[in-house]
């Protein structure tokens, strides 16, 4: 289909393009709506949702909460959603293990909960848990297991969601910071970035950590965000992949604990640690709080080869009063937010459903469009092709591989240029195909990927983005 | 052209070429490299890889350039090359593929997530492709990247601050050395703006716009299902950081030799 003209009125403007935004912008691209997502960086997935473990919850939160009815409408539709929108996913199941006999104890009312929630799960001993997953060291003595959790590549959805939308007509603005936002007679009017002025009939505040200065701007409820930095480490490959299920700390009152997650492409994630700040843009790693993860995931999963560390990142939890808040602003009527603090990839597709809801309630028209579409075409992987002696004659530059550490090809990293929603820079190429991503993070390779984005960005090597905050050349 | 066990040696570098050329009277050898012409770091028109590729040449070595080796399953290879995407039946893999200076998890070097850090191998490629590098440099490392970075860097009027665990005297490239000194973590909010070094309870700060790893060299490992040590797979491949030329060939013919004894033994 033809996408619409560019215009400067739309019936509802999206604001931030993390993994609610896009979600939400995917939904309502089915519908009549004229729809806008803006986002303040140059790419999908440059806040929360780049930096997560990537789990598809089933169960998470109580039941009969927010939190827990947004990740049931969403748990189950994973394995449909993710081969309609390219996402890499595969639903291992989960095994919670308890350590200690306290935490035994506390097993029964998480088992209470999930059953509450309708997740499967069920209470195994030690030695049950080690035959499910190898991996799992002598220490633990029961375990919850949740068959239901799955795994996914949290950046690639992003990605889907947004090509998604952007194929069925919603605009998506990249460099567009919501810097002000008009209001008249109590509803708001038009929403200012740097470069337009974009009248609208609804706002969607998936602004993550800064979705209380939208609120601010939109003269909506007074709320406080603030970041909660997790850490993690990544390992190879090579160990990550005879992992074969999550394997969760039991929980603590106050958080969930660090985790041994493996991840879609074989790697496996050690974490995340917690810690509450006031700065906003703080990513900072350090060696403390790293060898704290690192020696509570001995315990879980003592095998693991610290030596085989390819890489050590810290992400920010959008954190707030309320840990989910998708509600109609209480003084706003036109203003809709959509904010997770923790569980957003889990939650995402309910969440959309749900601000869909809202935004019909308060008045917007959504009639289903026949003509949308449901899916984006699948670009083959080299790494996870099934068949990849069959892929050089589909396209011959899948025999150039750029990234031999995650056998990433010349077809695939072209395709990343190429879409509907491109790869903007070498971050961009890396969240889409995981160039640059593997043991070497690019010593090899990100020479070659430079030079390829700089032949389809038609700019000199020097001014390729390298992340968001900078170029390669100084 | 012999028969016996098939051999796949991946990396023509001047350690890949050794075993190849040694291997080659006593089995069929095939001999990979992802890049078209043979030489690895030290180039298709060094001495030493001219003689070694005559060497091949007349052992009778197939040859696939351009050809990147990407996974190992049961005694097969996944290559990826001009001539498509194929599985060889492979009796044994030696891997050669060379090294890479160490990524900051594995130096253990934290802090914010800044632009401008990068390795040496990828610094000398932009560098060379006319990209403006960085005035205030600092080179993680003394290696032979340390070497090729710092004098194209200082090509481009870079000035060179260098950092090296080992103590000793400093090499001669770079303006000023601090040796004997560990890298523990960057500043910076978008470009790197220092690099924080400890020796023993002593911090210092030392300000750089680029970061360039080149150093604490690790074996280059690519090829699934040969990463670690396992069955049917040798590495030929330097650990320390410089390495004299007939170190690594001492080194490729003392695994060519050890295949050579366990395919007569058979
Ligand atoms: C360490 C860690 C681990 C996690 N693990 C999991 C997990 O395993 N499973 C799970 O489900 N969830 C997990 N989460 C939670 C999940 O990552 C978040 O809930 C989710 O990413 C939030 O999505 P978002 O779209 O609201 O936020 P973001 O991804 O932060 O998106 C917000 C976007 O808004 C943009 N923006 C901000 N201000 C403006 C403006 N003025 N104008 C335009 N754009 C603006 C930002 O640039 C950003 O792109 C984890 C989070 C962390 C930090």
């Amino acid at each position: 289909m033809t996408p619409r003209p560019a215009d400067q009125r739309f019936d509802v403007v999206v604001v931030g393009a993390g993994v609610i935004g896009t979600a939400i912008a995917a939904r309502l691209s089915s519908t009549s709506a004229r729809v806008c997502l803006l986002e303040a960086t140059d790419d999908v997935a440059e806040g929360a949702s780049k930096g997560n473990a990537g789990i598809t919850s089933s169960y998470y939160a109580a039941p009969g909460t927010l939190e827990s009815d947004v990740i049931a409408t969403s748990y189950r539709r994973w394995d449909d959603v993710c081969r309609r929108l390219d996402v890499p996913f595969r639903r291992i199941g989960a095994v919670m293990a308890a350590l200690t006999s306290d935490e035994a104890d506390g097993l029964p009312g998480e088992l209470a909960n999930a059953k509450a929630c309708g997740v499967a799960a069920s209470i195994v001993s030690g030695d049950q848990a080690r035959r499910l997953e190898p991996l799992i060291g002598p220490d633990c003595i029961q375990g919850l297991v949740l068959p239901d959790e799955g795994i996914i590549d949290p950046m690639r959805l992003c990605v889907g969601f947004a090509e998604l939308a952007a194929r069925n007509g919603v605009q998506v603005r990249f460099d567009s910071p919501v810097i002000d936002i008009e209001s008249q007679d109590g509803r708001v009017v038009a929403v200012i970035t740097p470069q337009a002025r974009i009248e609208t009939s609804f706002v969607v505040n998936a602004a993550g950590l800064f979705a209380d200065q939208i609120s601010e701007l939109a003269g909506g409820t007074n709320f406080k965000m603030w970041p909660r930095k997790g850490e993690y480490w990544l390992i190879d490959r090579d160990w990550g992949r005879t992992l074969r299920h999550i394997v969760f700390a039991a929980p603590l009152p106050d958080s969930k604990g660090i985790h041994v997650v493996p991840t879609t492409n074989g790697t496996a994630l050690l974490g995340p640690s917690v810690t509450d700040s006031d700065r906003r843009y703080d990513k900072t790693t350090d060696a403390e709080m790293l060898a704290h993860v690192t020696e509570k995931t001995k315990r879980l999963v003592p095998s693991v080869p610290m030596d085989r560390a390819i890489k050590a990142f810290a992400a920010i939890r959008p954190a707030s009063e309320k840990k989910v808040r998708i509600e109609v602003d209480e003084v706003v009527p036109n203003l809709v937010h959509a904010i997770n603090r923790s569980t957003g990839v889990s939650s995402s597709l309910g969440i959309a459903d749900r601000v869909a809801e809202l935004l019909a309630g308060a008045g917007l028209d959504l009639t289903v469009r026949t003509d949308a579409l449901d899916h984006i075409p699948t670009v083959r992987r080299l790494l996870l092709d099934p068949e990849p002696e069959t892929l050089a004659a589909l396209d011959p530059r899948y025999t150039q591989v750029v990234c031999a550490c995650e056998d990433v090809s010349a077809a695939e990293i072209q395709a990343a240029l190429e879409m509907a929603v491109p790869a903007r820079s070498i971050d961009g190429v890396r969240k889409r195909t995981r160039a640059t991503a593997g043991r070497c993070q690019g010593s090899v390779c990100m020479a070659g990927v430079t030079f390829m984005c700089s032949l389809a960005q038609n700019r000199a090597p020097g001014d390729v983005v390298v992340t968001a905050a900078g170029t390669a050349g100084a | 052209m012999n028969g016996g066990p098939k051999v796949v040696v991946v990396g023509a570098g001047l350690a890949g070429l050794t075993v190849a050329g040694a291997l080659g009277p006593s089995a069929s050898v095939t001999l990979i490299d992802r890049l078209p012409a043979a030489g690895g770091v030290l180039g298709y028109d060094h001495p030493a890889v001219i003689s070694e590729v005559a060497r091949v040449r007349a052992a009778g070595v197939r040859s696939l350039l351009g050809t990147t080796a990407l996974r190992w399953v049961d005694s097969r290879l996944l290559v990826a090359g001009p001539g498509g995407i194929e599985w060889l039946a492979v009796d044994r893999l030696v891997f050669a593929g060379g090294a890479r200076p160490a990524v900051p998890s594995e130096l253990r070097l934290f802090g914010p997530r800044v632009a401008g850090v990068i390795a040496a191998t990828v610094a000398v490629h932009l560098a060379e492709a006319e990209v403006a590098m960085g005035r205030d440099v600092c080179l993680l490392g003394v290696s032979d990247w340390a070497e090729r970075a710092a004098r194209i860097l200082r090509h481009q009027g870079a000035r060179l601050t260098g950092v090296s665990t080992e103590e000793g005297r400093p090499p001669v490239y770079g303006d000023q050395w601090w040796m004997g000194w560990q890298p523990v973590a960057l500043e910076g909010t978008r470009r790197v703006t220092a690099v924080i070094v400890a020796r023993g309870e002593s911090r210092q700060r030392i300000t750089c716009d680029t970061l360039v790893l080149a150093g604490d060299s690790r074996p280059l490992r690519n090829v699934d299902g040969a990463i670690a040590e396992g069955p049917g797979v040798d590495f030929a491949q330097r650990t320390a950081d410089r390495q004299s030329i007939e170190e690594v060939r001492r080194h490729s013919l003392e695994i060519a030799g050890r295949i050579r004894d366990q395919i007569a033994a058979r």
